[in-house]
C-alpha cells in the first residue's frame, strides 16, 4: 500500500524583506530558515500527531503540506507530486480558531457546502448540509444558524462537517481542541477518531497538548525549532523517549495527582528565537545531557528500533 | 490558629439578568494556596474579579468579602483603591495586557510602589531584587526593557514579581499558565511554589487545568454554575471525588487516564441558562445519578473537617 503522504527533506525559508530586521542580522541574511530536513510518512487511516512548543514550525508544516506556503524538498500526495495531485479536493484543514475560520456572515448550511460550489461539483453529486451536520453530531436546524449563535464546540463541529464535504483521505487538524473545556474535548476526539475508523481517513493532528496526542495519535513527530527531533508510535515514545526533549514535555506536564507531584524542574531555559539558532543541536542549550559535541555537529535523524527515528548523538538503542 | 486572610461569605454577583456566582463561601488562610477549578461560564473568573473588587461595570455583589477582616463589599471605592495593589494583589492571564506597554519595566515597578515611603532609588534596587527573585536573568538591564522585549515566560515571571511588590496578604493569579507553553507552565508552577514559602499570605488559583491544582494547590473549590459544588484538600478532591460533577471533570482528563482510551468520557449536556438558574441542583440535567429530589436545592453534606458536597445523593 502506497503513502497518504510523504515528506522527504522539507526545507521552509521566508523571505525577511528589506527591513530592519534583516540588517541586523548576522551576515545580513534575506531569509529565515523555519523547518529543514523533516522526513514524514502518513499512511491512510492513521493519526500522526505533531508536537512541539511555539515557535517550533508546527502549522508551518501543516501549511507546507497544503501547498499553502513555498517549500523545497519532495512532498508526495498519494503517490504524486502535490503540483500532479489530486490536494485540494483530497486534503482539508481545520484551523485552530474555528469560529474566525468561519464566515461570519454565512449560515452554517451554506458554508458546509461550499466545498462543492468551489469545486463546480453537479448538483447530483453533492451532500446534503442536513446531512454533513448530521454526520458530525449536530441536528439539522442548526443550518440556518450563524457562527456567533454557535459554542465553541459547535463551531469546531461545523468547522469538521466543512472539512469532510468532499470527502477527503487526508484532514490536518491544527490544535483541535484549543480553547474547549475538558469535558466538551472528548467530544471532538471521539469524532475524529470515530471518522478515521468508520471512513478511513488520515488524520493529522497537530498539538502542544500532549495527554490529547497520546490519547489521538498512532504515530507522534516531535518538533524543536524547525527541526524534527524524534518520531515513532505514540505509547512507545511515551514509555521510553529516545531524545532528551521529549523526556523533558512529557515529564513537564502537570500532573492532576497530588500524590504525583514533582519536586524538581523538569526543564530550564526557554526556546531560542528562530534568529539565533543555536549551533549544533538545537536542543544543545537547554539539554540536560549535552556534550561539548552536541554544540559542534547537528544531529541526524537515525533509526532507533523499529519504526522510531531519533535525532541525538547520544541516544543509544 | 489566626483569623483566614480571605473570608467570602454567601457572595453573589450579577450582570443584569445573569446569577454569574450565586451564594459562594470560602476561606485562604496564611500561607495556604487554595484552588478555584471549573469550567467556563462556572463563574470562576467574576469571582476572581469580585475578590479585588475589579467587576465588570454593572455588575452588583452581595454578601461578603473579608480580606484581613476588611469587608471589600461594603466598603467605600476610595478605601477599596487603597487595598488593591496593596494587601491584595491579582497576576492575570496575559500578562502583556497587565502591563502598560510605552513605559520601562522599571518605571512601571517603581510606580506599583507609589505607597511606600521610599525613594526612587531604593524603589528601583527593591524592584530589581524582586526580578532576581522570580527568575529573571540581569534584572538591573530587564529595569529598561520594554515588555514587548520580554518573552511569554519572563513576561508572566515580570507580572508575578509586579504583584509581589507590596509584599500583599492575598495574592490572586487568575489562569497564569494558561497562555505559555508547557516547558514554560512548569517553570512559572515552580516559581509559585518556591515563592509560597517566603510570600506570608493567602495565594488563590483560578484555573481549569487539573494539573495546575494537583501540582499546585492545598485545598480545592470546585465551581460549576455559579456555586462551589464541591469543597476538600487537592487529595481528598482527586483521590475521592464526592459530587458527581467533580468526577466526572476529573475523569474527562485525559492526563488522568494513563491507557490510551479510543473513546474518552465527556459530560453531555450543557450549563443551564444562568439568567434562569434551576431551583434545584444545577448539574441534575446532566447527572447520571439525578433523582426527583434533585429538583429541590441540594443539601451542603460535610464530609470531614475539610471536605464537603452539595448533593442529595452524598452520605458522609
Amino acid at each position: 500500500m502506497s503513502a497518504l503522504y510523504e515528506v522527504r527533506g522539507l526545507r521552509v525559508d521566508v523571505p525577511l524583506g528589506g527591513g530592519l530586521l534583516s540588517a541586523v542580522l548576522p551576515g545580513g541574511k534575506k531569509t529565515l530558515n523555519i523547518l529543514d530536513g523533516v522526513d514524514l510518512t502518513l499512511q491512510p487511516g492513521e493519526t500522526l500527531g505533531v508536537v512541539g512548543e511555539s515557535g517550533s514550525g508546527k502549522t508551518t508544516l501543516a501549511r507546507a503540506m497544503l501547498g499553502l506556503t513555498p517549500a523545497a524538498g519532495a512532498l508526495r500526495f498519494q503517490g504524486r507530486d502535490l503540483a500532479a495531485s489530486d490536494l485540494r479536493r483530497g486534503t482539508a484543514m481545520m484551523f485552530q480558531d474555528p469560529v474566525s475560520s468561519l464566515s461570519p456572515r454565512m449560515r452554517v448550511g451554506d458554508q458546509v457546502v461550499e466545498p462543492f460550489t468551489i469545486h463546480g461539483i453537479p448538483m447530483a453529486e453533492r451532500t446534503p448540509a442536513a446531512e454533513l451536520l448530521s454526520r458530525v453530531g449536530l441536528p439539522p436546524e442548526m443550518a440556518a444558524r450563524y457562527p456567533h449563535e454557535l459554542s465553541g464546540g459547535q463551531a469546531r463541529r461545523v468547522c469538521v462537517a466543512r472539512a469532510l464535504a468532499l470527502n477527503p483521505a487526508l484532514v490536518i487538524a491544527d490544535e483541535p481542541t484549543a480553547g474547549l473545556d475538558m469535558s466538551i474535548q472528548g467530544e471532538v476526539l471521539n469524532l475524529l477518531s470515530a471518522l478515521k475508523r468508520d471512513r478511513g481517513i488520515g488524520f493529522m493532528v497537530i498539538s502542544h497538548n500532549l495527554p490529547v496526542i497520546r490519547h489521538a495519535a498512532d504515530r507522534i513527530a516531535i518538533l524543536y525549532l524547525g527541526r524534527l527531533v524524534e518520531t515513532g508510535p505514540t505509547a512507545e515514545v511515551f514509555a521510553r523517549p529516545a531524545h532528551p526533549y521529549t523526556a523533558s514535555l512529557i515529564a513537564a506536564e502537570p500532573n492532576p495527582d497530588p500524590r504525583k507531584r514533582r519536586a524538581d524542574l523538569a526543564i530550564q531555559g526557554e526556546i531560542p528565537s528562530l534568529l539565533r539558532r543555536p549551533t549544533g543541536c538545537p536542543f544543545h542549550t537547554r539539554c540536560p545531557i549535552a556534550v561539548p559535541d552536541c554544540a559542534r555537529r547537528p544531529p541526524a535523524l537515525t533509526a532507533f528500533g523499529p519504526d522510531r527515528r531519533v535525532a541525538c548523538h547520544l541516544a543509544t538503542p | 490558629m489566626s483569623d483566614p486572610v480571605l473570608q467570602v461569605r454567601d457572595l453573589s454577583v450579577r450582570y443584569g439578568p445573569v446569577q454569574a456566582v450565586r451564594g459562594v463561601t470560602l476561606t485562604a488562610a496564611r500561607g495556604e494556596v487554595v484552588g478555584i477549578v471549573g469550567e467556563s461560564g462556572c463563574g470562576k473568573s467574576t469571582l476572581a474579579s469580585a475578590l479585588i473588587a475589579l467587576t465588570a461595570p454593572g455588575a452588583r455583589a452581595t454578601g461578603q468579602i473579608a480580606i484581613e477582616g476588611q469587608d471589600l463589599v461594603a466598603m467605600t471605592e476610595a478605601q477599596r483603591r487603597a487595598l488593591r495593589g496593596d494587601r491584595v494583589a491579582m497576576v492575570f492571564q496575559d500578562p502583556m495586557t497587565a502591563f502598560n506597554p510605552v513605559l520601562t519595566l522599571g518605571a512601571q515597578l517603581v510606580d506599583f510602589q507609589h505607597r511606600a515611603s521610599l525613594t526612587k532609588a531604593e524603589k528601583r534596587a527593591r524592584a530589581a531584587a524582586m526580578l532576581a527573585r522570580v527568575g529573571l536573568p540581569d534584572p538591573e538591564l530587564a529595569l529598561t526593557r520594554y515588555v514587548h522585549e520580554l518573552s511569554g515566560g519572563m513576561r508572566q515571571r515580570a507580572a508575578i514579581a509586579a504583584a509581589l511588590m507590596m509584599r500583599p496578604a492575598l495574592l490572586i493569579a487568575d489562569e497564569p499558565t494558561t497562555a505559555l507553553d508547557v516547558t514554560m507552565e512548569a517553570q512559572i508552577l515552580h516559581l509559585l511554589r518556591e515563592l509560597r514559602r517566603d510570600h506570608d499570605g493567602a495565594i488563590v488559583i483560578i484555573t481549569h487545568h487539573l494539573g495546575v491544582v494537583g501540582e499546585l494547590c492545598d485545598r480545592v473549590y470546585v465551581m460549576y454554575a455559579g456555586q462551589v459544588v464541591e469543597e476538600g484538600t487537592v487529595d481528598e478532591i482527586y483521590h475521592d471525588p464526592r459530587h458527581p460533577y467533580t468526577a466526572a471533570l476529573i475523569s474527562c482528563d485525559p492526563a488522568h487516564i494513563a491507557d490510551r482510551a479510543e473513546i474518552l468520557p465527556t459530560i453531555p449536556g450543557r450549563l443551564p441558562d444562568l439568567t434562569q438558574p434551576p431551583a434545584g441542583c444545577a448539574f441534575a440535567a446532566r447527572c447520571t445519578l439525578a433523582t426527583a429530589r434533585c429538583a429541590k436545592p441540594p443539601p451542603r453534606v460535610v464530609l470531614s473537617a475539610t471536605h464537603a458536597a452539595l448533593c442529595h445523593e452524598v452520605t458522609p
